[in-house]
């Protein structure tokens, strides 16, 4: 075919316009530049909420005087205000910087807020201290008879609103309800009682001018902490974050446009390639211009950043170009002469295929994705523009494919998800996921009615874990904990891990409501699945505990996510506060305390006589590891709640005198057990008994009736008494405990040097045995403190020639430590055995 | 309950040496509570917590900032530098009412000491400054301090070669006003007073405390000095009014720096309200107040038992709070010009 001159020069100028858009658009469609941006605005976004969380977490953590200083406040703004600044520096959509503008007038304007809020709180907190300490000297002061009664009885309710009003307030402030009463009208009257009192001493001064500015500032710091807990800020960065999302999509979609233009202009290169093969040889002059062209078109073809694979009508290839090499990883040689179903992974549908087949067969162009397999063997997402050329007569006689390797974008968006959302140790959902599904949550309870939980839950003395076998090992523990817990997970619940060694699950009533004894039973089984041992290696093992916090939700009508978490953080800390190892509910209304106490304290009333009540042993060894005894420990198998550990159940036997029938239990069963203990072993148990319990006036006699019963060698019987037995009576109490002696029971003073320690009483109390508690033995060798006291406790011990127990021995060194100092001591703890039920316990010990 | 462990603890070593002493007495009850209310509830954390022993700041920078810190050419003759008015080898401060600038000419208010002024949520009586690089253009363009420009400055300092040589280490550039604000700031930061009596008290050394200091620090608590004064820096993270319970101003004629933030944000709100000062050092920063107006640390405490509390001291209540003042001296850095 010959080329005519005036085709030939628009040919010409067609190729050199396309040259220039080609580099044009190569360079936009390598516009990395703006992704990377937005995905550094992500992450600054994402800080921003964490930082926002907690500044308002800690606004009602100063405001509640969780928090007793400001430090962590200001450090939660000084971040927020980094945050923003960091945002800046980036160039970013106009939209984005819409948002970001908004975001800084509302912070700008919280500023003001926050600097008020903390005024008023310390002032307010301080002279509510004022208020009701000199309340309380002024009351009890006044004369009890006439109009001073009256005068003290409405002293006392005006007292109470004003109490009321500041705590009440702190409800709203959670509610972001700023329809809050002023307490003006109580104060008001305050100060007209004051002035009928009958003396001005300096209490009334103070209360004068201490309930003046609780009437000025009180009101003020309701509404000023409602502002900052229903801030808009919170909702302004939600927007950022969608909005970066969006135009993070909307970026890649448009490279990813970019690039397919940039394919489709090749085509016209191509096609100019093709007829140049063609040319009339000649003509020689032209064919020498017409080569270099042909050069420089190869070239073009050759580097395009897109992948160009050119077959015959029959699909087999006989062109590719390097980036279709990069991307498939088969070098040119091998894939020429075979068609492109080499490269199929069989993850592309095969409707793909047919219709790309259909489309080019009729001449048309074909846009489309195939996920195809690397010559590694992994597979890459590739979006493809498939072009017939056609000859004279209409049939194809070549077929060019455009590719364009997009894995990189895929794995991009899923990896800024993962980081975003996801804890990067645990894959479970991080802080920031969980406050939004917390939010969801709230949502759906509100619709659906029903009662859901969160149950927070910390770990015990996990920094020991950390201290000694290092941050990797840590790792690992917290890893195996969150699989742990994820056992026990359904599609009710939500896990996920919020920092270090604290998760959380958010329990969902879905079609069934819960109860509170649900959410119980829930929270006790976490806290069993704990317990049994992690291997961190296979010669390490490590036993943990946890405290948990639970709260249910909604507690209120607007119940807010951040109110439900400090509720279960509060119920943690109380945990935490009770020595961790357990499940504590929020209290916050006085009536689900007691309905609690009171549902589980008449379901103990049946616990004896319904067979519930479990006895568990835990060994008590010489230091050769030796069986020398064990204690005697009780369990409850609650037939809603599941297994309950003592720490849940003791307190409510104790208050309602229910632990004198716990303990004649108790009694009877290690009594029985070690009377058919065939072995007849020489080992003794050691039962704990209540100072309530043996004030009982016939305690001794029913001790006698079970020894006789029983037939049990009273020398093997061991009483752990603790010293709040000897407070009161002393002398009384001495004389029993010399009656038991007599008849051969021995003595043990549990927990000693945790309570009043008196050497005094201890010298006259006729004891065998001393046992050190566990919470000075958990931190030898290595606390001096503890050193030292344990030290001086053995002195005293084996100055008194008393016999000594170590609770709580869970490492070797202590075994060391302590056999060290005194050889015949008795260890008890799990390094040598756990607390196990009779059955398992006479297997593993006795035989 | 790590807490009332270590309490019983020491209580059971306090039992041993009772042993020692007499046979068998038994401990009576604490004595009856005198009229203080007792400390807040809930307070289970630090309400004070001691100040880090080091701080890990950029070297090159700390010695560019210290250079600066020095020199007088930051000011319009060439006679007043940072350190004039806050002299490091006496606590950052003068001991005098207000410092005078250029000419001899006075300030309008009291030079506060640069010491731990790092941890301070902002700088400035009135708190007009977010940062110490913001604090640091207050004084150059005073006209009663450092009355002068930054051009002016930079030009002076451009011809130094061992400044340009510092600010390229550290900056990777030549010297700007940015950079020297910047170095500055860094150089305050890390000027720290750790290792107080107090703050080792707080870090568990029972005894660095005296009877009479310890009596301080209850009474501290519990008369409620500890709303404003709290956090690391024992204040220095909050504004609060001057004269909550009494007027500190009345009879005297009022100047326009008694306002405090009041001539920052112009809101009637804020007329008296001024950032609490961190209690670090005070016993060796006197006088007191925005206007040094009150002499000695035991006046200062009166007047603020009366005005921010209204309440009256007892002479040995007042003697306790000041060995508690003077036990959060800390050490000096040690720097030399």
């Amino acid at each position: 075919m010959i080329i005519h001159r005036p085709l030939k020069f628009l040919l010409l100028f067609v190729g050199q316009i396309a040259l220039i858009l080609a580099v044009y658009l190569v360079y936009r469609a390598t516009g990395l530049g703006n992704e990377q941006t937005l995905q550094r605005a992500i992450t600054q976004a994402v800080q921003l909420q964490q930082d926002d969380t907690a500044f308002r977490e800690a606004v009602l953590r100063t405001r509640y005087g969780i928090d007793p200083n400001y430090d962590a406040l200001v450090a939660a703004r000084l971040a927020l205000h980094q945050d923003l600044a960091n945002l800046s520096q980036l160039a970013l959509p106009l939209a984005i910087i819409q948002d970001r503008r908004r975001l800084k007038s509302d912070m700008v304007q919280e500023d003001g807020d926050t600097e008020n809020y903390k005024s008023l709180n310390s002032t307010v907190r301080n002279s509510m201290h004022y208020f009701l300490y000199q309340m309380r000297l002024l009351l009890p002061a006044l004369p009890d008879q006439g109009k001073y009664a009256d005068l003290q009885h409405e002293l006392e309710n005006d007292q109470v609103s004003v109490l009321e009003t500041y705590l009440r307030g702190s409800q709203g402030e959670q509610l972001g309800n700023s329809d809050i009463g002023a307490p003006s009208v109580n104060v008001q009257h305050l100060l007209m009682v004051y002035k009928a009192l009958p003396t001005r001493t300096t209490t009334v001064d103070l209360l004068i001018k201490h309930t003046r500015i609780l009437a000025a500032q009180l009101p003020q710091l309701l509404s000023v902490t409602t502002q900052l807990t229903s801030s808009t800020v919170p909702s302004d960065l939600l927007g950022l974050q969608s909005d970066l999302q969006l135009a993070l999509r909307q970026q890649l979609q448009k490279d990813l446009t970019y690039r397919v233009v940039l394919s489709a202009l090749f085509f016209p290169l191509l096609v100019s390639v093709m007829l140049f093969f063609r040319q009339n040889r000649q003509m020689r002059l032209e064919r020498i211009k017409a080569e270099n062209r042909l050069k420089i078109l190869s070239l073009i073809v050759e580097q395009s950043p897109s992948g160009v694979l050119l077959t015959d009508a029959h699909g087999v290839i006989e062109y590719a170009n390097a980036a279709f090499e990069e991307s498939s990883g088969y070098h040119r040689d091998e894939v020429i002469g075979q068609t492109p179903r080499l490269l199929q992974s069989g993850k592309t549908p095969k409707t793909t295929y047919a219709l790309l087949w259909q489309a080019v067969q009729q001449g048309n162009v074909w846009r489309g994705e195939f996920v195809n397999r690397h010559k590694e063997g992994r597979e890459y997402h590739e979006s493809a523009i498939v072009v017939p050329i056609r000859q004279p007569d209409g049939s194809a006689s070549h077929y060019v494919a455009f590719t364009e390797d997009i894995t990189a974008n895929r794995l991009a968006v899923e990896k800024i998800y993962q980081l975003s959302w996801y804890d990067a140790l645990t894959r479970l959902p991080n802080r920031a996921l969980f406050t939004q599904m917390l939010e969801q949550s709230l949502l759906e309870c509100h619709k659906n009615k029903n009662a859901c939980a969160l149950i927070l839950i910390n770990l015990d003395r996990f920094k020991v874990v950390n201290d000694a076998y290092g941050y990797d090992k840590g790792d690992q523990l917290l890893l195996a904990v969150a699989e742990r817990l994820a056992r026990d997970i359904d599609d009710r619940l939500t896990l996920a891990r919020l920092s270090g060694d604290e998760f959380c699950v958010i329990v969902q009533s879905q079609k069934s409501a819960l109860s509170m004894t649900d959410f119980f039973a829930l929270a006790n089984q976490f806290a069993l699945d704990l317990h049994a041992p992690f291997a961190i290696t296979p010669d390490v093992t490590v036993n943990l505990t946890a405290a948990l916090g639970v709260t249910t939700y909604p507690d209120v009508e607007h119940d807010t996510a951040q109110a439900v978490f400090i509720r279960a953080d509060a119920a943690l800390q109380q945990a935490k506060t009770n020595g961790g190892d357990q499940v504590v509910f929020f209290e916050g209304r006085l009536n689900d305390k007691f309905q609690q106490r009171f549902l589980l304290e008449s379901d103990l009333r049946q616990a004896v006589a319904h067979g519930e009540l479990r006895l568990y042993l835990q060994s008590q060894v010489n230091s050769s590891g030796e069986l020398m005894g064990a204690e005697a420990l009780v369990r409850w198998q609650h037939p809603r709640l599941g297994l309950l550990l003592p720490g849940t159940f003791i307190d409510i036997a104790e208050e309602s005198n229910l632990i004198v029938g716990i303990g004649v239990w108790v009694l009877q069963e290690a009594c029985q057990l070690m009377a058919g203990d065939a072995s007849a072993g020489a080992w003794h148990l050691s039962v704990n008994v209540s100072a309530r319990q043996f004030r009982q006036p016939d305690f001794i006699e029913v001790v006698q009736h079970i020894l006789t019963t029983t037939g049990v060698d009273p020398n093997r019987l061991i009483f752990e008494v603790t010293e709040s037995l000897i407070i009161d009576e002393f002398d009384a109490i001495v004389v029993k405990m010399q009656q038991l002696n007599a008849m051969g029971i021995r003595f043990s003073l549990d927990d000693f040097g945790t309570g009043y320690s008196s050497l005094a009483y201890l010298k006259r109390m006729p004891i065998y045995e001393m046992k050190i508690d566990k919470s000075f033995v958990q931190d030898i060798p290595h606390d001096a403190d503890d050193v030292v006291l344990t030290d001086v406790m053995l002195a005293i011990a084996q100055h008194m020639h008393l016999q000594v127990v170590a609770e709580g021995v869970e490492l070797q060194e202590q075994t060391d430590f302590l056999c060290q100092r005194m050889p015949e001591v008795l260890l008890q703890g799990y390094l040598y055995s756990r607390p196990e039920p009779v059955q398992d316990w006479l297997q593993h010990w006795v035989k | 309950m790590g807490v009332v462990r270590r309490t019983v603890g020491t209580g059971l070593v306090g039992a041993i040496m009772l042993l020692c002493l007499s046979a068998c007495q038994k401990t009576s009850a604490p004595t009856a509570s005198s009229m203080l209310p007792p400390t807040p509830l809930g307070q289970t954390q630090a309400v004070i917590t001691p100040l880090p022993e080091t701080i890990q700041l950029n070297p090159t920078k700390v010695e560019l900032g210290r250079r600066l810190y020095f020199d007088p050419r930051l000011s319009s003759d060439n006679s007043v530098s940072c350190n004039s008015c806050h002299p490091l080898s006496n606590y950052g401060v003068q001991n005098i009412p207000v410092s005078f600038g250029v000419d001899g000419r006075p300030g309008d208010i009291n030079a506060p000491t640069v010491l731990n002024s790092g941890f301070n949520f902002r700088q400035f009586w009135n708190g007009r400054a977010a940062t110490l690089q913001d604090q640091i253009n207050g004084p150059v363009h005073n006209p009663n301090e450092m009355n002068v420009h930054w051009p002016v400055v930079m030009a002076k300092l451009a011809r130094d070669q061992r400044l340009e040589n510092l600010s390229n280490q550290a900056y990777g550039h030549a010297l700007d006003a940015a950079t020297v604000r910047d170095a500055i700031a860094t150089f305050e930061r890390s000027l720290i007073t750790p290792d107080a009596p107090f703050d080792r008290y707080l870090r568990g050394d029972k005894t660095a405390l005296s009877a009479q200091a310890h009596e301080g620090w209850r009474l501290f608590r519990d008369l409620g000095c500890v709303s404003c004064h709290q956090g690391m820096n024992i204040g220095g993270n909050m504004y609060a009014t001057f004269g909550v319970m009494n007027d500190y101003f009345q009879g005297r004629p009022l100047r326009k720096a008694d306002y405090g933030r009041y001539n920052v944000t112009g809101q009637p709100g804020d007329k008296f309200v001024f950032k609490v000062p961190s209690l670090r050092n005070v016993a060796q920063t006197a006088p007191y107040f925005h206007d040094g107006a009150v002499a000695t640390l035991p006046q200062a405490v009166d007047v603020m038992a009366h005005t921010q509390l209204g309440i009256t001291l007892t002479t040995e209540q007042r003697d306790a709070l000041v060995a508690f003042l003077q036990s959060l001296t800390g050490r000096l850095p040690n720097i030399q010009p």
